[in-house]
């Protein structure tokens, strides 16, 4: 009796203090955001002291309504969408395909392949050249450029090679004997298996596309191809230009954007992912779930 | 064996492919010309002879983040679309940007840079056709109309000018009156006139009215200043000007001005305010949108400001949220008598603009040159068209329509996007002030306090050593120190700690040979002398 | 002969590889040849093949550097930190959130821990700056748990830097360092639990005996980028919370060769340093690689 008492109460404690100090760590994460929150919908009167703040002072939109003055956001809005969707998931199985072959000890040239990985993770040439190559393909004030140029990491392929080693032999074999193609194992077996990888990778790369703003700067000069961060970046770097501007005369006054504009840009940008991510998290936890039942 | 021969190979191509680019971008327009479109005319501007028919694209480059309004959208640059029968198209990016359009061999028609020391600029000629040329070539009126002083501050040392600035204020502008001030030391009228109009101006008098506003008004901080950054804000040039630190020993040789012992003293004073607790630490990081805050809820007594202008929509905030303004009154000033040599935008200007060798279009690109440098093309840019923006009133000065005020009041960014009055500021400049009729704003009163005070730094502008040159790199260094040094000796916690800081940034000094960048600053001074007369 | 067949027999897989050794000479290998700037002086105006050749002097420039040494230590300092506190904690969120029993619980403490991850440094800065300076949240939060009497602005303190850096750091990408570790253990066969529960293992046992053992190639691989990154920095956090009172201690070797380029315009700099940076990571790479490799039966977790 005694036994079968002592793991209960230990395990009962661990879930108590296991339970306690994930609601501080949340509370750690959330007050700070919330501060921001509430910062975004306050006049900017309140945000002067950077005190603690837990409700919006003189609540107001005015942050929001500046940010959504410009008209081409909705259309940037889409171009982000556009590019993190298309990006991420053609980069997911572009990805998936060279790691499963390149998971399996038996290919031949595997080191030498994997070696020429390692070394795009270190190696590069900088921006310039990489702007040459990127003109002579033709990609430059393209829409492609988002995806192409994106199509493969060797950091995630390893993520991917890693996950497919742990999927038993015995599974291939038997596919095998019954006379399956490669491509066949690869997207019957070993692509529902790893779906909690998979959605990793969409994840990594589709929150990478997302943010991404740099490629618009080097490579894209056409308006209607900005993505929403390009166009945030644009509001963000105003309130910099107007101290640049102090250097010059007199009569140049940009209106500076003030910080409520810039934490309004911030949850804007949020938002969107905060509500595609709980499709994506659905996936780990279809993982562990479908594991269970299937043992 | 194998990786080696594919990279060989790689470099090899590539190698190749970049040999390519950078041979296409010589002598890319020598079958251009203009000779069915206009005869040159030295008295008329060429865009107004220039017949050509087909609307011509101009890419026009930026070289900083910078969020230019879509053109041709506004009244002003519908104008210049209509006028000169041009599309521009705005690029933006930076220093590898610029390079990389360079070294590609698909460069804009036209560049603007920020600063006039950067090597882009030092080597313009390599990548710009000079505007001597040009104007021989496609627009001898050009030279009637730009600014002889500029244009030969601007020449490299084959005696050719590339590139021209906005904003260029020659010594004759400085004399005029029609540029005011840019640096004040402002306080709140209730403070001041509460307090019986304390004095500033010496170092024991900064420090006792600081210790007596404290007294008084214990919820405001007593002694702000504008954001420092990284660097050390207000507290080098802008204060040293103030305090007529003089810009070169009496010879014509480089004089350290940091190292001034007035300024030094006002620095201990300064120092003495922080330790008395009328400086407090949170001015040092706030950030801009912070500070501005601040001013608009008039949080500082007293403030040094470095760029008046930028704070015109804080202060006229802070005047609507209260009964009273900040002014401007005598601040730190010298001991001994020197005059406040108060510094404005110099004879460098502020953006300066180039018309690249790949220039489609260059006679057009010229006549664009021509357009906004000439009068008309300057009162357009600077307040828009007569009868849709403004109208001469009696005086003959001009004076914005009410509606157009209004909008600028009620929605900036409507405003802006409507008329785009003085937003298309690549050559504008302050002479065009004089044109207006005055008007009151927040910042008159301050601008009025600093007549007379101007001085030109012309003899010590952009003369850091050559970029990229081991002088160039000490110098940063000490650049670098000295921000760090000053603001160290403002909140320095004792008079051992600010005389230990202070050494050390000697021995700093020392150990970066100093003495021989100061060699070099006073070559570049004697070469800007050259370029003055 | 026999290669040759072989070749042929597995040449679905070989096609495989493909595309993926394709992309990376195109994208990769290409333009590595911007590495040769290192050894040139190459400014603004030039192209790759007009700048002159100027063998090491790049690097004798900057070992000569004194504040190239300082942002050396500071580098290393921060980023040692990083990787004891980022490396490890992550790991134990993870197993803690794997833990939670209720679902929605669950899944709330994962999406609110995500979420900083998603905010620009540039923004985020500027709150961290008012939420540290002497009247902002952080101190008044300390000043009403009773930790504190009297605020100071933290950010001019250099010696408090390094934390700042870190543990603002920390608490960005905590939650998000938590992603791959959570998709490795949904992949743990829950019987394995189901059997220890069976023997009386206590839940201790059960995460240091098989949470973590089959999560071992994961934290290899985090720990071998970690290690490999020691040199990197994060220029963003840098440039906004630097000031020129915390300076001797912000300065990271990216932010160092970030401002050389902007004030000197030597793009060759720049390149020298990254080329160093490079070499420097791939050995630390191969060490850490050849350690780790007793932990995952003796093969490799990165090639």
């Amino acid at each position: 009796m005694e036994l079968k008492k002592k793991p209960r109460s230990e395990g009962y404690w661990f879930y108590f203090f296991n339970t306690i100090i994930l609601i501080l760590f949340s509370l750690l994460i959330v007050v700070p955001i919330w501060n921001i929150l509430v910062s975004s919908v306050s006049s900017n009167a309140g945000l002067a002291s950077g005190g603690l703040m837990l409700w919006p002072k003189d609540f107001t939109f005015q942050n929001y309504t500046k940010v959504f003055s410009d008209s081409s956001i909705p259309k940037a809005f889409g171009i982000s969408i556009l590019k993190t969707v298309i990006g991420a998931g053609t980069h997911t199985v572009f990805c998936a395909i060279v790691a499963y072959a390149l998971s399996k000890s038996r290919l031949i040239g595997r080191k030498f392949y994997t070696t020429m990985g390692v070394i795009t993770m270190y190696f590069g040439g900088g921006m310039i050249p990489t702007y040459l190559l990127i003109k002579s393909l033709g990609l430059l004030d393209t829409f492609w450029v988002y995806i192409i140029p994106a199509l493969f990491s060797y950091y995630d392929c390893v993520i991917l090679m890693n996950f497919f080693r742990e999927i038993p032999a015995s599974l291939e074999e038997s596919a095998k004997i019954d006379g399956a193609s490669e491509w066949k194992i690869f997207a019957d077996i070993y692509l529902p298996l790893t779906k909690p990888a998979l959605a990793t990778i969409i994840l990594f790369n589709g929150v990478g596309q997302w943010n991404d703003f740099m490629t618009t700067k080097l490579y894209i000069t056409k308006q209607y191809l900005y993505p929403l961060q390009m166009k945030i970046y644009e509001i963000i770097v105003q309130s910099n230009l107007s101290s640049m501007t102090q250097s010059g005369s007199t009569d140049v006054i940009f209106k500076a954007t003030t910080r409520g504009v810039q934490l309004a840009t911030i949850v804007i940008t949020t938002v969107p992912i905060l509500i595609i991510y709980p499709l994506l998290q659905k996936h780990f936890i279809a993982g562990m779930m479908e594991g269970a039942v299937k043992e | 064996m194998k990786k080696l021969i594919y990279g060989l190979a790689a470099i090899v191509a590539t190698l190749g492919l970049s040999a390519c680019g950078s041979n296409k971008d010589s002598g890319s327009n020598s079958d251009f010309s203009i000779k069915d479109r206009y005869t040159l005319n030295a008295n008329k501007p060429a865009w107004k002879l220039d017949k050509k028919k087909k609307t011509t694209d101009i890419t026009w480059y930026i070289n900083s983040d910078w969020t230019a309004l879509p053109f041709g959208k506004d009244v002003t640059t519908a104008q210049i679309k209509k006028d000169l029968n041009i599309n521009v198209k705005f690029i933006t990016g930076d220093d590898s940007k610029l390079n990389a359009m360079i070294s590609g061999g698909d460069m804009p028609d036209i560049v603007t840079l920020m600063d006039k020391t950067s090597q882009a600029a030092e080597k313009a000629n390599s990548w710009a056709s000079s505007l001597n040329d040009l104007a021989k070539k496609y627009d001898p009126y050009f030279t009637k109309v730009a600014n002889k002083d500029t244009m030969k501050w601007f020449s490299l040392s084959d005696g050719k000018t590339y590139g021209y600035p906005n904003y260029s204020n020659t010594k004759k502008d400085y004399e005029s009156g029609t540029i005011p001030v840019n640096d004040n030391f402002v306080i709140r009228e209730d403070v001041y006139d509460a307090l019986g109009k304390p004095d500033f101006t010496t170092p024991e008098g900064f420090v006792k009215s600081l210790n007596a506003i404290k007294a008084k008004y214990p919820d405001l901080t007593p002694f702000g200043f504008t954001t420092v950054g990284d660097g050390a804000g207000p507290f080098t040039d802008k204060l040293q000007d103030f305090l007529g630190v003089p810009l070169e020993k009496k010879n014509g040789s480089f004089y350290d001005r940091n190292l001034d012992p007035e300024y030094v003293s006002w620095l201990k004073a300064l120092n003495q305010a922080y330790r008395d607790k009328n400086i407090v630490d949170d001015s040092f990081t706030d950030d801009g949108a912070t500070y501005d805050q601040k001013v608009k809820q008039g949080d500082y007594a007293v403030m040094l400001v470095a760029g008046t202008s930028g704070q015109g929509g804080n202060y006229t905030d802070f005047m609507k949220n209260s009964k009273t303004r900040y002014i401007a009154i005598d601040g730190p000033s010298s001991t001994s008598g020197r005059k406040a040599t108060l510094s404005q935008t110099g004879i460098s200007g502020w953006l300066i603009n180039y018309i690249t060798k790949d220039a489609k279009d260059p006679a057009k690109v010229m006549e664009l040159f021509t357009y906004l440098i000439d009068k008309p093309g300057q009162i357009l840019t600077k307040y828009g068209i007569e009868g849709v923006t403004y109208k001469y009133n009696d005086a003959g000065k001009i004076e914005y329509l009410p509606e157009v005020k209004a909008l600028e009041k009620s929605d900036n960014d409507a405003y802006n996007k409507k008329y785009g009055i003085s937003r298309f500021n690549y050559f504008n400049n302050d002479r065009m002030n004089a044109l207006k009729a005055p008007e009151e704003s927040a910042l008159t009163q301050m601008q009025q306090w600093g007549k007379g005070k101007l001085y030109p730094h012309f003899v010590i502008e952009n003369i850091k050593p050559q970029a990229g040159t081991p002088a160039a790199r000490s110098y940063d260094q000490v650049q670098t120190k000295l921000n760090s040094t000053v603001i160290s000796l403002i909140r320095a916690k004792d008079d051992n700690g600010f005389d230990s800081t202070l050494s050390s940034y000697r021995s700093f000094l020392k150990q970066n040979k100093w003495s021989d960048i100061e060699k070099t600053l006073t070559k570049n001074m004697k070469e800007n002398r050259s370029k003055l007369n | 002969m026999n290669t040759l067949k072989r070749l042929y027999k597995q040449r679905q897989l070989q096609l495989m590889v493909l595309p993926g050794i394709i992309f990376m000479i195109i994208f990769n290998y290409i333009p590595i040849y911007g590495i040769i700037t290192a050894f040139k002086r190459y400014t603004i105006v030039d192209s790759m093949s007009s700048a002159p050749w100027v063998g090491l002097e790049n690097f004798k420039l900057i070992v000569q550097d004194s504040f190239f040494w300082e942002s050396v230590r500071n580098t290393l300092a921060i980023s040692l930190m990083k990787l004891f506190l980022g490396f490890a904690i992550p790991i134990f969120l993870a197993i803690m959130i794997f833990e939670v029993k209720n679902m929605r619980f669950k899944k709330i403490v994962q999406t609110i821990s995500y979420i900083p991850h998603f905010f620009s440094w540039i923004v985020l800065g500027g709150m961290l700056i008012s939420w540290l300076s002497t009247d902002g949240f952080f101190n008044q939060t300390l000043m009403a748990l009773g930790l504190m009497h009297k605020g100071n602005n933290h950010l001019l303190d250099p010696s408090q830097y390094w934390w700042i850096a870190v543990l603002s750091d920390l608490w960005k990408e905590v939650g998000w360092g938590t992603i791959l570790y959570l998709a490795g253990m949904s992949r743990i066969d829950p019987t394995l639990y189901e059997a220890a529960r069976m023997d009386g293992a206590t839940k201790m046992t059960q995460i240091t005996r098989i949470t973590i053992p089959l999560l071992a190639p994961i934290i290899s691989l985090n720990l071998i980028l970690n290690v490999s990154g020691l040199l990197g920095s994060n220029l963003d956090q840098t440039l906004v919370l630097m000031n020129s009172q915390n300076q001797s201690h912000a300065e990271v070797i990216n932010s160092f060769v970030y401002r050389m380029g902007l004030t000197q315009g030597d793009f060759s700099y720049a390149t020298a340093v990254g080329l160093g940076i490079s070499i420097v990571s791939v050995i630390l790479l191969v060490i850490t690689d050849r350690i780790t490799r007793k932990l995952n039966d003796g093969h490799s977790i990165i090639v």
